[in-house]
């Protein structure tokens, strides 16, 4: 019964668990860097009619165009890779050398290359979440199996009915359980980056709240941070209800068997 | 007709099928049964127009093949189902590929659905659907296109006994109903002999035929309980014995 209403309404679940905790760290500590989690929320309220929103908004629109360039960018090297094995035996190695490097440590070479505004920030977050995108593709790629393959062509398919009918829906669930992967790490990242140079975005407001040791605001602005990340989990949820209900239905199996 | 000439495929310096000749006519049946590294396979591959011949030719109807035939239909191992495309999209496949309309798709797969007794999973996935369900979604994709030449590699080997004779049995009955010819490689000796009416026994180190069985009683619905049925397939194991 509870599990069913739990997983029936999962976000309104998750808010109430964390505001009871929230208030229970609260009562016991006592200090102003944790405040009433109510105070906060009507803060975040009064302040979203006004200068809250514009920062969620540049921070959302930033992610929002980093995610569909790596998305094509990631997306078009990884079905490269992953078809034409000759060039991945050049690049493979190279792009292991290059993937586990924090790409963090780059801001200050973007910086200076593309300056200090959005083009900066928005290429570090694409490639960020690019390589990401570009291994999952890549690696789902080289693992489709040879007999799907050889159906599809013995039907007389082109090469772009077999990109259509078999390539892209194969790799569309693959691509977003990569992005999923990868948004949690690039809004961190956006929120250090949005500390430079920039008037603009979440994580400007959240340390710029910080320095006034208005605690309030700084509380308002992670919970705006929290509900961009949900926003853009939620839509990845969607587009693969719509897109992939086929692979939640795999995935319905694996759970079944491990009973 | 089907004239395959000095056909060789070879992989850098390995033959994997040597110089083999073979002429198949309309409607007949054919079984390619041999151990591993044989080459029964690149055979078929070959036939269906998806590997390439390092030398030698084949011709279908007296024209050279050089890619996949509209008219050849190929069932392999594994179904080649599409996870992603439920029962209809399956079937309608190789017709919306062609750009067939889509009022007449509807019909010819509901049709052939109906025949194959898969009408209720019309609307199902592939993995919600036991063994012997995908193998007539995989059979239903490939008469759709009405092909002349149906090829099929192993289909039956993830079926149990009963499966696997029922399909085998349908099998024939679609054979004699739409007068298509059968190439079919095999592991299994029963359905070599079952369903053959030439049975291609083949050796590998290079992969070539080692003989030609004639299956006299091909067709006969009974044959599976007859003393002839068992003659022959101890025939076809001492053929392969000793390669």
């Amino acid at each position: 019964m509870l599990s069913k209403l739990i997983k029936k309404h999962q976000t309104a679940y998750a808010t109430i668990v964390i505001w009871l905790i929230w208030y229970l760290i609260h009562l016991t500590m006592q200090t102003k860097v944790v405040p009433n989690p109510f105070d906060a929320i009507s803060t975040f309220v009064r302040l979203l009619s006004g200068e809250l929103l514009f920062h969620l908004g540049a921070s959302t629109l930033r992610i929002l165009i980093s995610i569909i360039f790596s998305l094509l960018i990631g997306g078009t090297f990884g079905l490269f890779l992953g078809l034409n094995d000759r060039f991945d035996r050049f690049f493979g190695p190279i792009l292991y050398l290059l993937y586990p490097i924090p790409k963090i440590a780059f801001l200050p070479v973007f910086m200076i290359l593309f300056g200090l505004g959005n083009t900066s920030k928005i290429i570090l977050i694409t490639v960020i979440i690019m390589f990401q995108v570009l291994v999952t593709i890549r690696d789902s790629v080289k693992g489709l199996s040879r007999t799907m393959f050889l159906s599809v062509r013995s039907t007389g398919a082109s090469k772009l009915q077999i990109y259509q009918h078999l390539i892209l829906p194969a790799i569309l669930p693959k691509a977003l359980t990569a992005l999923r992967l990868s948004v949690g790490t690039s809004i961190s990242v956006l929120f250090f980056a949005e500390n430079f140079a920039t008037r603009y975005g979440i994580g400007y407001f959240i340390m710029d709240a910080w320095t006034r040791i208005n605690y309030l605001e700084m509380y308002a602005g992670i919970i705006a941070i929290s509900l961009l990340g949900l926003f853009i989990f939620k839509s990845i949820d969607l587009l693969e209800q719509w897109a992939c209900n086929w692979a939640s239905l795999e995935k319905g199996e694996q759970s079944s068997y491990f009973k | 007709m089907i004239e395959i000439n000095k056909l060789t495929v070879s992989y850098g310096s390995k033959d994997v099928l040597a110089a083999t000749d073979l002429a198949i006519a309309d409607h007949e049946t054919i079984a390619v049964i041999g151990p591993s590294g044989c080459g029964k396979s690149t055979l078929l591959y070959s036939i269906a127009g998806l590997i390439k011949p390092t030398s030698g030719s084949i011709m279908i109807n007296g024209k050279s093949l050089l890619e996949p035939r509209m008219e050849t239909s190929v069932i392999l191992q594994d179904y080649g189902l599409l996870p992603w495309k439920n029962v209809y999209q399956n079937v309608a496949l190789p017709l919306s590929i062609r750009g067939v309309a889509k009022s007449v798709i509807e019909d010819k797969v509901n049709a052939l659905l109906n025949a194959l007794h898969i009408e209720e999973q019309i609307n199902k996935f592939p993995v919600q659907l036991s063994g012997g369900q995908q193998q007539r979604v995989a059979i239903a994709r490939a008469l759709i296109a009405e092909p002349d030449l149906l090829l099929m590699d192993e289909p039956f080997s993830a079926l149990d006994a009963t499966v696997r004779e029922e399909m085998q049995d349908l099998i024939l009955n679609l054979h004699q109903e739409h007068k298509l010819s059968l190439v079919f490689v095999t592991h299994s000796i029963e359905e070599a002999v079952i369903l053959g009416k030439r049975i291609i026994v083949m050796q590998p180190n290079p992969g070539q035929i080692k003989r030609i069985i004639t299956n006299p009683h091909f067709g006969d619905v009974k044959f599976r309980n007859e003393f002839a049925f068992h003659k022959l397939c101890v025939h076809v194991r001492q053929e392969m014995e000793g390669i």
